[in-house]
């Protein structure tokens, strides 16, 4: 396939691949506070994702795509509330290890991601447009 | 420089902005992949876009090689003097690469235009 539209092949599965990474973002935060249902359970674990990079059969280009889905093995952070339904015999509640800051940052660097993939498929729109306008008359 | 070695001449340097334009988008579709080296083309000279390999050379629509994109050579960045995967350099790279592209066409319409003018006498 001809180079230009295999570019535009390439940027598309960036931003698919910025969007998977948006969305297990938002599931994170959403999810931030999800404690288990039953006493001493574990709750809510953080995903994690990570990209490869791939060929592409039918543009002969070498696109990204995403590699697994997995959680985040580190520990639960532990808070005293015996009240809470999710404690345990001794009243420790474990809470998901979700860190919003981490998250916000993961965030934006989706979006810088996502926006200099944009860019490059308005870009390519460009070139072929200005190749076509050769085939006007003035 | 004769006329129709102009268009030649013009008609290699799009095949090679294309094959730096598609370059350039693989390597920011993969900005946040572990482990990937930023790939830049060979730089310009007359006769680029014409290595071909094996398969190819009978049918250019068989797969190229990783290495040879639209039969433009693509080596590691690092060896065009380039550093890593910088969403950045790769979008000022994209600028360059239109404003080529832009003279290029430019230089192809102008020389039609001629060839028109004087046809039509």
């Amino acid at each position: 396939m001809d180079s230009l539209l295999a570019s535009v092949r390439a940027a598309g599965s960036g931003l698919k691949a910025q969007s998977e990474r948006q969305r297990i973002v938002s599931e994170n935060i959403a999810n931030a506070n999800s404690t288990s249902q039953s006493g001493g359970g574990d709750p809510y674990r953080r995903k994690t994702i990570s990209f490869v990079e791939t060929l592409d059969r039918t543009s002969g280009a070498r696109i990204v795509s995403v590699a697994s889905i997995s959680r985040d093995r580190s520990d639960f952070p532990v808070e005293f509330d015996p009240g809470n339904p999710a404690a345990d015999g001794n009243g420790k509640v474990k809470l998901p290890n979700v860190n919003p800051i981490i998250e916000m940052a993961d965030m934006r660097e989706a979006n810088r991601s996502y926006e200099a993939n944009l860019q490059v498929i308005k870009q390519v729109r460009d070139l072929v447009s200005m190749t076509v306008d050769l085939m006007r008359s003035t | 420089m004769q006329v129709n070695g102009v268009f030649g001449l013009a008609s290699q340097r799009a095949v090679w902005l294309s094959a730096r334009q598609m370059t350039i988008a693989e390597n920011i579709s993969k900005a946040n992949t572990p482990g990937y080296v930023a790939r830049d083309t060979e730089p310009f000279k007359a006769g680029v876009g014409q290595h071909r390999s094996g398969l190819a050379i009978t049918n250019s629509l068989h797969l190229q090689p990783g290495n040879i994109v639209s039969g433009v050579k693509v080596v590691a960045a690092s060896a065009t003097g380039g550093q890593g995967t910088n969403v950045e350099t790769e979008l000022m790279k994209s600028i360059e690469v239109r404003n080529d592209y832009e003279v290029n066409t430019a230089i192809v319409k102008a020389f039609h235009r001629m060839i028109l003018a004087s046809a039509k006498g």
